[in-house]
């Protein structure tokens, strides 16, 4: 998982420069920046959007979207940012609909009790893992979109609260509050919930 | 519950189980469909935009080509598309003196002079084309060579038709020569009626048709009418007396001409018109009975308030001169 101590600090093969050509093509509307784009960075998006909407086929729908957006969306990229930052922000403003997509879903899988299975080289390890991810989703599906999306970039996947407020568009200390009430929400959520 | 079991999940939830390549290759193709079907929808939007833009081109222009906008457009701004003719002057009020329209001055012997501003109102001629093809019992124009025959004056061409030059105080003849003023009164209309055509300002160069080739002015003929002017036998009767009655015909000609008019079309377009013309044409030929029987109507009203304050003026003229005419 890639973490970044600051923006300033970002490694450098992330800053605009090395993008510059793709970017331009993308602003062109050429299909292949986009394919180059999304071999480059759909690991990462994919990651966050799995973190955050908890459900691998919504968030393939919303990694569909991001790259879907990119050329149009990146007429609003100034460059002061890295390439797969924008690319967080673009996934930060579509998840809206995904996230609650994905709560009906899951919502309705717990109702039909269809929990996907995954083979595991561990199955037991795994599927101890499924059940405290399931936990932690339910619980995050309580929090408001705000304040879900900064627990995730900050606590799931482990960003600083300055690319956290980069990603989202906010100040950092707006982060650094959402981030205060999600936790706060979460430990009573899964205290009522009796998560031992 | 304790933070570390907020650790446990958050830990849990941080393993990142790796992507199944199916689904990585399968996001990408979807990606790349999408976007090609973007791409494909802007452009059969691009092609129907320039399509029903070239359309609505060629449709304005064939209609504005046609005379078919230029006529719907005069229709909302409230006129009939014809030129500023008597008809709209009268519809106008008091304002179609001011509209320039040609008005020959009448003068009527020991008058006022400021009967001598009133004038007959010609109505613009109907297009020359129509000259050519005279109906029965048309009124002919003078015959070559006619003393006092004077070329019919000049008429404008604009888009709507003739227009006028404004009316004089005072009677002037014809002078094709002075585009915009008022010509003053030739002599021989001057003594027992006044009353003569005024000068019209020539709008733009025509064929003309000189009625007498003593004439030494150049004959200007009625200028080529706007396309948008029916082919109408009435029009053609209509232009034929008015120019007889510009043209310098005999004053009886152009009576009979404005009353065979009247007597073929009374209820006619332009049959207020003819009629005034007819008045005037009688007040100059000093029938003041059939003259003052001829403006009462106006001096009254019955026409719609056309001409009404140039009849009441008329109709005392006749009255003061009355004993002695």
């Amino acid at each position: 998982m890639t973490s970044f101590d600051s923006i300033p600090n970002r490694d450098a093969a992330e800053q605009v420069d090395p993008h510059a050509a793709v970017v331009a093509r993308l602003r062109r509307d050429d299909a292949s920046a986009v394919a180059e784009v999304y071999d480059l960075h759909h690991g990462a998006l994919r990651a966050f959007a799995r973190k955050l909407t908890g459900d691998v086929q919504v968030a393939e729908d919303l990694v569909h979207d991001v790259f879907v957006a990119l050329p149009r969306a990146i007429k609003r990229y100034r460059g002061d940012a890295a390439l797969r930052t924008f690319l967080l922000s673009i996934a930060v403003n579509l998840a809206r609909k995904h996230v609650r997509a994905a709560c009906r879903r899951r919502a309705a899988m717990e109702r039909l009790a269809q929990l996907p299975e995954r083979a595991s080289a561990d199955p037991e390890r795994e599927a101890q893992r499924k059940q405290l991810a399931a936990a932690l989703q339910r619980a995050l599906d309580h929090l408001p979109l705000d304040q879900r999306v900064a627990f995730v970039l900050c606590e799931i996947e482990d960003r600083t609260s300055v690319e956290a407020a980069t990603v989202v568009g906010v100040p950092e200390e707006t982060v650094r509050t959402r981030l205060y009430h999600a936790r706060r929400k979460l430990r009573a959520f899964l205290e009522a919930e009796g998560v031992a | 519950m304790s933070p570390p079991d907020l650790e446990q999940l958050l830990a849990a939830a941080r393993d990142d189980v790796p992507a199944d390549g199916h689904d990585v290759r399968a996001t990408r193709s979807r990606v790349l469909e999408s976007l090609e079907q973007r791409g494909q929808r802007r452009q059969r939007l691009l092609a129907l935009l320039t399509v029903l833009g070239l359309s609505a081109v060629g449709t304005t222009s064939w209609a504005w080509v046609s005379g078919w906008l230029p006529a719907r457009i005069d229709e909302l701004r409230g006129g009939d598309g014809a030129p500023p003719s008597p008809r709209r002057e009268r519809q106008a009020g008091p304002r179609s003196r001011s509209a320039p329209a040609i008005e020959p001055a009448l003068a009527v012997a020991g008058a006022d002079d400021e009967l001598a501003a009133e004038g007959a109102a010609i109505a613009p001629p109907p297009p020359a084309a129509q000259r050519a093809p005279a109906p029965t019992g048309a009124p002919k124009l003078a015959p070559a060579g006619h003393a006092g025959a004077r070329p019919p004056g000049p008429v404008s061409r604009d888009g709507a038709g003739p227009s006028f030059a404004p009316s004089a105080r005072r009677a002037t003849p014809l002078d094709e020569a002075a585009p915009t003023a008022l010509a003053s009164a030739p002599p021989s209309a001057a003594a027992p009626d006044g009353a003569a055509p005024t000068a019209r300002a020539p709008r733009a160069a025509e064929p003309a048709a000189p009625t007498s080739p003593a004439s030494p002015a150049p004959a200007r003929a009625i200028a080529a009418e706007p396309p948008t002017l029916p082919r109408d036998g009435e029009l053609w009767a209509f232009r034929a007396a008015y120019q007889a009655q510009t043209g310098g015909v005999a004053a009886t000609d152009a009576l009979a001409a404005w009353e065979r008019y009247l007597a073929a079309y009374p209820g006619g377009r332009l049959a207020p018109e003819a009629r005034w013309n007819r008045a005037v044409l009688l007040v100059r030929l000093g029938r003041d009975a059939q003259a003052k029987a001829a403006l009462t109507p106006f001096a009254e009203g019955a026409e719609g308030g056309y001409r009404q304050s140039e009849a009441a003026r008329l109709l005392r003229g006749l009255d003061a001169a009355t004993p002695t005419r």
